[in-house]
């Protein structure tokens, strides 16, 4: 998984129907597979639903999401944030790695997916 | 708790705000060295040693990791950066995985090191602020 590829162009999760879904529709679809006890799904479509918010992000202020790193400290730069973004990167990498690492205690996962849902209607 | 060992608890919080500062200190010149997984693993433990400041400060002496994990969220919810605090630490916990893992390419091992740096800053921060 590569961190610098946005959701709308190159998603891993490989349906053609996931790549073209909104952030919220992806929060929804990991709230399902949280409940339904898939942590790890619900780990990557947490990660997902945060690129895509990226992306929004980027195509909102007319900025390049090729590089989601780049882009994170870019946004930092000219909000005045210290790491707004870039932390709230941090987390959703976390995240894209917990679904494949499954290292995430579930308080972890719980307090990384509460953090994702906040950015995500923060950005919408 | 007594008076007795929560003087005792300050006097700690010191010493783990002195290590905190060394940790990260010692973290900064590996990664100059290029030694990007060791460093992760000591900024990590910066981070620790900035919870343990801040809550042993508070008279708190939270031991495991979950326990500071919750007193960090209990504390940053009374806390505008709230956010920002709960994603720092985790992108310290990402470096230490890391360390272990190494997992992180070299744009994610960059955003993990910055959030957590600026996590490490920001609870220095409120610690001095919470001096007596």
């Amino acid at each position: 998984m590569n961190v610098a590829t946005p959701a709308a162009s190159k998603s891993k999760s490989g349906a053609e129907s996931e790549s073209a879904m909104t952030p919220q529709e992806y929060l929804a679809a990991a709230e399902a597979a949280l409940a339904s006890d898939r942590p790890l799904e619900g780990s990557h479509l947490l990660w997902l639903a945060a690129e895509a918010a990226f992306v929004r992000l980027a195509q909102a202020y007319r900025m390049d999401s090729a590089d989601l790193h780049r882009l994170a400290r870019a946004l930092d730069k000219k909000g005045g944030h210290r790491s707004r973004y870039v932390g709230q990167l941090g987390t959703a990498q976390a995240l894209m790695h917990n679904a494949v690492l499954d290292y995430m205690e579930p308080y972890q996962l719980e307090s990384a997916g509460e953090s994702v849902k906040q950015f995500v209607s923060e950005v919408l | 708790m007594t008076q007795q060992s929560y003087r005792r608890l300050r006097r700690r919080a010191l010493l783990h705000s002195d290590a905190a500062r060394r940790y990260w200190h010692n973290a900064n010149t590996l990664r100059s060295q290029g030694e990007n997984a060791s460093a992760g693993a000591l900024l990590y433990e910066a981070a620790k040693s900035c919870i343990n400041a801040v809550a042993n400060q508070q008279g708190i002496n939270p031991v495991k990791t979950a326990v500071k994990f919750r007193f960090l969220q209990s504390f940053a919810a009374a806390r505008a950066a709230e956010r920002e605090l709960l994603n720092g630490w985790r992108s310290a916990e990402s470096l230490h995985t890391h360390a272990d893992q190494f997992h992180l390419n070299d744009g994610g091992f960059s955003t993990a090191y910055s959030a957590a740096q600026a996590f490490i800053s920001a609870m220095l921060d409120i610690y001095h602020q919470e001096q007596p």
